[in-house]
């Protein structure tokens, strides 16, 4: 495990078109209720085809050099969906609709009671993943302020108090990742990007109550949206030097497809910073010396050792091959750096 | 491989049951092609057997396996996606055969000269070399075995029908080796089965699939899948007589039918693959067990000549129980040689 730039996934890899309809996937905004119909195996052998695709991601990583390996989410018709839909007080037979982050409408889970985790979610997916590789291992979970952007709030009538609560089942599942042996535990939140006045208003305190009393090693991913579903890149976040005051040790953001100016960095110096240096909307593999510089970029604004080097964002739905291969170009990419900071790799 | 007594596989192992029909796999052994067993879309089966086949490959590494097969992942029998990938064989209009265990199969009918057509299992050779580093072997059926699993409606002649498919063997054999395998496998089951026959034409076929090939050679002789065939006989009615052919290293079962090794006596010119994990059980042997039957062999070959590896394919085991026996396996291995060298 390097610790001078170690690589990572920021969560998902691939599925194989043998276990999940892709094609479907990548026509659609990620599923925001079950899709159990996008699966393309019989449900009485699927949990050992899953286990099987995530013993790929893993090996798959290794083989790649990632340092912090992920389970590819290979268990997910989306990185929300499973766990928003695996709550009490949420009704995902009778859905509701909110809007994207396009604009459009999508069929979403409707809250009509209190929102409680009733049992562990992810705790099998660490267990499987933390005895089968000897790697750092981190899992990733929806992040409570973007699960209540992905749901029609027919109870709480307060989104505060909805976010509140989807954090508190949040927490319980963090603890438990912890326990079950994760070294790191992530939050996805894209929607603090693409929702920043709501963000700003209360999107702190909701990662708070999230992480309260979590001692682990915590991130939080944030970025512009899957490139093959959101094609536009703004020029800049419009929430992010906020994550300063907020208790997650890492921040995770893209900078390769959008080309960030990475100077907003130096306004999260308490943060390790997941620099996204892999650019997902194009099929190329990058030459490790493009990575190199993204990274000596993002490195010109925050410290070597408080960096990890990571893609843009899920590579869900790229091609097997092409994923494999930025992988690739991104731990030779960060091996020229490290030499060069270090002399050795 | 310059370890004392590496470890194998004889050639398959357990394919997932999302990929295909195991169930259905153990009732019959197909000899034409029985591609409604597979549980995955043509579109994407190559994918979901090369995928199985890095599970495969994964499992024998994490086991500590030495010499690394693909588990024969895109089979559904070891003999018939080569027996009916070559010309002068009709599948479409089948034939008739009583297999070794007594049953009545359809099988391929051989209306013209037999000829391969195109590789066969390159590409399987391609795709092992490039996910691992290990060395690797890779199985192909035996022109004997071949001969007993069709109908002759051309050649009427037994030996010539055999040493037709000898020619097609030996084709794929020598771009097997050129495709980086580092172990070329033949089995021939049948030889076992058919002895008669194998006394008149056995060594001849053999020798003809091996002729000019250069590159290390194995054959496999045994009683059966322990799954379909249940039967043991005390001991094998052809195999000395493998002492005249070409191929370099002779497997065979020892385990489930507790084999009197003096017979290896008589191979002092081969290395003996010696079967040691008992494929009639779903109890794990232990690694002493397995010791004692490596020693058993040892008695009669020296320890320089032997590969150790289970009893014959795995095919038809549960995933968890052949992944456990093949840790016992490697487990009793390396107990020996420490007795043996005084070091792993």
């Amino acid at each position: 495990m390097n610790t001078l730039l170690p690589t990572t996934l920021v969560g998902s890899y691939p599925q194989p078109d043998w276990l999940i309809d892709r094609e479907k996937l990548a026509g659609r905004f990620p599923p925001r209720v079950r899709a159990m119909e996008l699966w393309r195996v019989d449900k009485r052998w699927l949990e050992e085809a899953q286990d099987d695709a995530t013993l790929i991601a893993i090996r798959d990583q290794e083989r790649a050099g990632v340092d912090i390996v992920t389970d590819g989410e290979m268990r997910r018709e989306s990185y929300s969906n499973r766990f928003a839909t695996a709550l009490e007080g949420v009704d995902i037979d009778n859905p509701g609709t909110a809007l994207d982050r396009s604009g459009h409408p999508n069929p979403v889970p409707r809250i009509v009671g209190k929102i409680r985790r009733s049992r562990p979610v992810e705790v099998r997916d660490l267990k499987f993943l933390r005895a089968n590789t000897t790697r750092p291992v981190k899992i990733t979970v929806p992040g409570a302020f973007t699960m209540s952007q992905q749901a029609q709030d027919d109870y709480y009538k307060d989104e505060v108090a909805l976010a509140m609560d989807y954090a508190a089942a949040l927490n319980e599942e963090i603890k438990d990742l912890f326990n079950a042996g994760a070294d790191v535990v992530q939050i996805d939140e894209p929607y603090m990007q693409a929702r920043p006045e709501k963000a700003k208003r209360y999107g702190l305190q909701v990662i708070d109550r999230a992480l309260d009393g979590v001692t682990g090693t915590t991130a939080l991913h944030i970025c512009f949206g899957y490139a093959a579903i959101i094609h536009q890149r703004p020029s800049g976040y419009s929430f992010l030097p906020e994550l300063e005051s907020c208790a997650v040790g890492q921040v995770s953001i893209e900078t390769a497809q959008s080309r960030l100016d990475c100077s907003v960095l130096e306004k999260l110096p308490s943060k390790t910073i997941m620099l996204g240096v892999i650019d997902l909307s194009d099929m190329a593999v990058e030459t490790p010396e493009t990575v190199a510089a993204r990274i000596r970029n993002g490195l010109n604004h925050a410290p070597a050792k408080q960096v990890v080097v990571a893609p843009d964002c899920g590579m869900k739905y790229l091609p097997r091959p092409v994923a494999f291969g930025k992988m690739q170009a991104m731990v030779a990419g960060a091996a020229i750096v490290r030499r060069e900071l270090t002399g050795s790799v | 491989m310059n370890r004392l007594l590496p470890t194998t596989l004889v050639g398959s192992y357990p394919q997932p049951d999302w990929l295909i029909d195991r169930a259905m796999l153990g009732k019959n052994v197909p000899r034409l092609r029985a591609k409604e067993l597979w549980r995955v879309e043509e579109t994407w089966l190559e994918q979901a057997q090369d995928d199985a086949t890095v599970l495969a490959i994964r499992d024998q590494e994490r086991a500590g396996i030495d010499i690394v097969t693909d588990g024969e992942m895109r089979r559904e029998s070891y003999s018939n996606r080569f027996a009916t990938a070559l010309d002068g064989v009709d599948i479409d209009n089948p034939g008739t055969r009583i297999t070794r265990a007594g049953k009545l199969s359809r099988v391929p009918r051989v209306v013209g000269p037999i000829r391969r057509r195109r590789p066969v299992e390159v590409r399987d050779v391609e795709f092992l070399r490039s996910h691992t580093r290990h060395p690797i072997k890779i199985t192909v059926p035996g022109a004997f075995t071949m001969a007993q699993q069709a109908q002759d409606d051309y050649y009427n002649d037994e030996a010539a029908l055999a040493l037709g498919y000898a020619g097609a063997v030996n084709e794929e054999i020598k771009d097997l080796f050129r495709a980086g395998a580092d172990i070329v496998q033949i089995d021939e089951p049948y030889l076992q089965s058919s002895a008669d026959k194998a006394r008149r034409y056995g060594v001849d076929v053999v020798n003809r699939s091996l002729d000019g090939v250069i590159g290390r050679t194995a054959l496999h002789i045994c009683f059966g899948y322990a799954a379909l065939v249940h039967e043991r006989p005390s001991g094998y009615s052809f195999l000395t007589e493998l002492a005249g052919t070409t191929v370099q290293q002779i497997s065979i079962e020892t385990a489930q039918s507790n084999l009197d090794c003096s017979v290896l006596g008589k191979l002092s010119n081969k290395t003996i693959i010696l079967g040691v994990i008992d494929l009639s059980t779903h109890e794990v042997e232990s690694a002493s067990t397995i010791a004692q039957r490596i020693r058993r062999g040892l008695a009669h070959v020296p320890a320089n000549r032997v590969v150790v590896a289970p009893d014959c394919g795995m095919k038809y085991l549960p995933r968890g129980v052949a992944f456990h026996k093949l840790e016992a396996m490697v487990e009793g291995a390396a107990i020996v040689r420490r007795e043996i060298a005084g070091g792993n």
